[in-house]
């Protein structure tokens, strides 16, 4: 018995019935999820484009433009085909570059899991991609966007088929819906990082703890906890900051005014060690800088310096720049 | 007769009582001690560091001693290659003299300089690649970092490469029942233990452990502690993939030559008397 259903669907403004395939909504469910997909992963990346670029060059995808164009062409373009299929448009022009899309992704994050596993790489490096909002182990990345992607995948190519769905046609008012925001995207990734979005941006946040602030995967995840085992008791103020940054060269003297009348201040730095020593000698900081490493540090910020207080291991607040210092004023 | 005895033995102990008391009052400075003198309100509390070596003329001073005072922050360095104590600055980059005969000692291992020691502005001193270097009374000086202390090694020399390891085990107390229980183990125990001489972590927690080892010397027990030093990014390193070593400090425990246990993590580090004697008892998980 064949069950055939007539419907009317209005495309481009203009009313186009036909008989559906039996399978189309299974079909419009997988552009569905993959189309949300792709924007959850689009927002996770615009909030922290300069992340975006860092792990685009990682992957040497900065050859004909800067990192920082590469990632926003890639954010609008994923943006565009995500709210195409999130809008039911299921053409080959947005299947064909979704389906590029998707086997790239996993070319990435397969090369990357096989090149930790092989030691070719630090596993803290590699983000996924997600951007710093997701902490995932490469073998987590490369999985989950095997099963998230794909299925969802294979299902948008289900039940197309009658005149709607002919290759190569551009519904208006859902394509100019998906360029309005690859345009939006791209806009919003270029101005984010002025936008007071750290902490939504970021795994720092009040009430997330030191010791749950973590990079690497597995049994050994290396935490804040441990690498500055200070923070778990008492007040602190601690800076995340670049040694060579001159906004902190020119904080030393309130840092040390504050730490000398009893306040407790910590510099978290990737800077390394030789650089430590350096600033030490040449600034003379009377309160602790310690060597924290950039895979661990890097899904803290969008821009240094950034502050934030810990009471008790607890993040209480957190502050764009340097720390307000009750004496620095 | 033994009458005798007693009243001659008593003339002798109150003879050698009074030459005592008529000595000390002839001599009162042997007798009481010194007061000591006022240390200066801002340059005291220097801690002893192995975080650096002294070299002159390009040579090492193992002998130098070096102290850190944190809070100046400022370095002090104490060697023959110097007539005086030197003075180094952060911040100000200057380098001083202090008299040698100002040098304050503290009970607690700590240096100072007197109140009324009088400094001397020797200059500015330079950063040449990883060294500090300096000019004093006309000769040269610098201090460059101490290398890593690598391979197996025992407990003196960790405290002769890193003095202040001698201080925190000095301040350490382990609980006195467990180190008596552990003074009475019998059974061939041998404790490994993987360090860095340039890990903060192994800094905090490793002299916890020399404590326990020094409480234990001499007392019977079977229990033998040594020490391999590893270098930063010791994945490679041969004895580091041997035991399987992911992290430092690490300490492997092997009873009649079976591992039995690792000490590893914050926790059991604060209290290694305690976790030793959880592996050694079965009652802590062998942890790989």
């Amino acid at each position: 018995m064949e069950s055939t259903s007539t419907s009317t669907a209005t495309i481009s403004g203009a009313p186009i019935s036909g008989p559906q395939p039996r399978l189309a909504w299974l079909g419009t469910l997988g552009g569905v999820v993959l189309g949300g997909v792709l924007l959850f992963a689009v927002w996770a990346k615009a909030l922290d484009p300069s992340a975006f670029a860092d792990q685009i060059r990682l992957e040497g995808l900065d050859v004909l433009l800067s990192a920082q164009a590469v990632a926003l062409l890639a954010l609008a373009l994923e943006a565009g085909l995500g709210v195409a299929l999130l809008l039911g448009v299921r053409r080959l022009w947005v299947l064909i570059p979704a389906a590029l899309l998707v086997a790239f992704f996993l070319f990435l994050t397969g090369r990357t899991w096989w090149m930790t596993a092989h030691g070719l790489r630090s596993e803290a490096e590699s983000c996924g991609c997600f951007g710093n909002l997701v902490q995932r182990t490469p073998a987590e990345a490369f999985w989950q966007d095997l099963l998230l992607l794909v299925p969802a995948l294979l299902l948008a190519f289900v039940g197309r088929g009658g005149r709607g769905d002919l290759p190569m046609r551009f519904p208006t008012l859902r394509t100019a819906a998906a360029l309005a925001v690859a345009v939006g995207a791209a806009v919003f990734a270029w101005k984010a990082p002025e936008l007071p979005l750290d902490n939504l941006a970021t795994r720092l946040k009040p009430g997330v703890t030191v010791a749950g602030l973590c990079t690497g995967g597995g049994d050994e995840p290396v935490c804040l906890d441990r690498v500055a085992p200070d923070l778990k008791t008492g007040s602190h103020f601690v800076v995340l900051a670049d040694l060579a940054d001159p906004a902190l060269e020119g904080a030393v003297g309130a840092l040390n005014d504050f730490s000398n009348s009893g306040g407790a201040v910590t510099v978290l730095s990737a800077s390394p060690a030789e650089a430590q020593q350096a600033f030490f000698w040449r600034f003379g900081p009377a309160f602790p800088i310690v060597e924290t490493p950039e895979a661990l540090l890097r899904p803290l910020y969008r821009r240094l310096p950034r502050s934030f207080r810990v009471e008790d291991g607890r993040v209480t607040e957190t502050y764009p720049g340097l720390p307000p210092l009750p004496n620095a004023s | 007769m033994t009458h005798r005895r007693i009243v001659s033995g008593l003339f002798l102990a109150v003879l050698l009582a009074t030459v005592a008391t008529v000595a000390n009052a002839a001599t009162p400075a042997a007798a009481t001690a010194q007061p000591a003198p006022a240390v200066d309100n801002v340059l005291n509390g220097f801690k002893r560091t192995g975080d650096y070596l002294l070299l002159v003329n390009g040579k090492p001073v193992p002998a130098a001693e070096i102290y850190r005072n944190d809070r100046l922050p400022a370095y002090l360095i104490l060697s023959q290659a110097f007539p005086n104590v030197v003075l180094l600055l952060p911040g100000t980059m200057t380098v001083e003299t202090v008299p040698a005969a100002k040098l304050v000692r503290a009970k607690d291992g700590t240096v100072g300089v007197a109140a009324d020691a009088d400094t001397k502005p020797q200059g500015k001193f330079k950063l040449e690649g990883d060294k500090v270097v300096f000019a004093a009374e006309g000769r040269t000086g610098s201090l460059g970092s101490n290398p890593p202390l690598l391979g197996a090694r025992k407990s003196p020399d960790l405290k002769n490469h890193s003095p202040e390891y001698i201080t925190t085990a000095k301040g350490y107390a382990p609980k006195p029942g467990i180190i008596a229980a552990l003074k009475q183990e019998r059974k061939p125990v041998r404790v490994k233990v993987f360090f860095g001489s340039w890990c903060p972590h192994c800094k905090e927690h490793l002299p916890f452990l020399m404590r326990v080892e020094d409480e234990l010397r001499g007392s019977g027990s079977t229990i033998q502690f040594e020490y391999y030093g590893l270098p930063k990014g010791f994945s490679n390193e041969p004895e580091a993939k041997k035991y399987n070593v992911d992290g430092v400090p690490l300490a492997i425990v092997f009873v009649n030559g079976k591992e039995a246990g690792r000490i590893r993590g914050d926790a059991p580090w604060n209290a290694p008397e305690a976790a030793l004697s959880g592996i050694l008892s079965g009652k802590a998980a062998a942890t790989r």
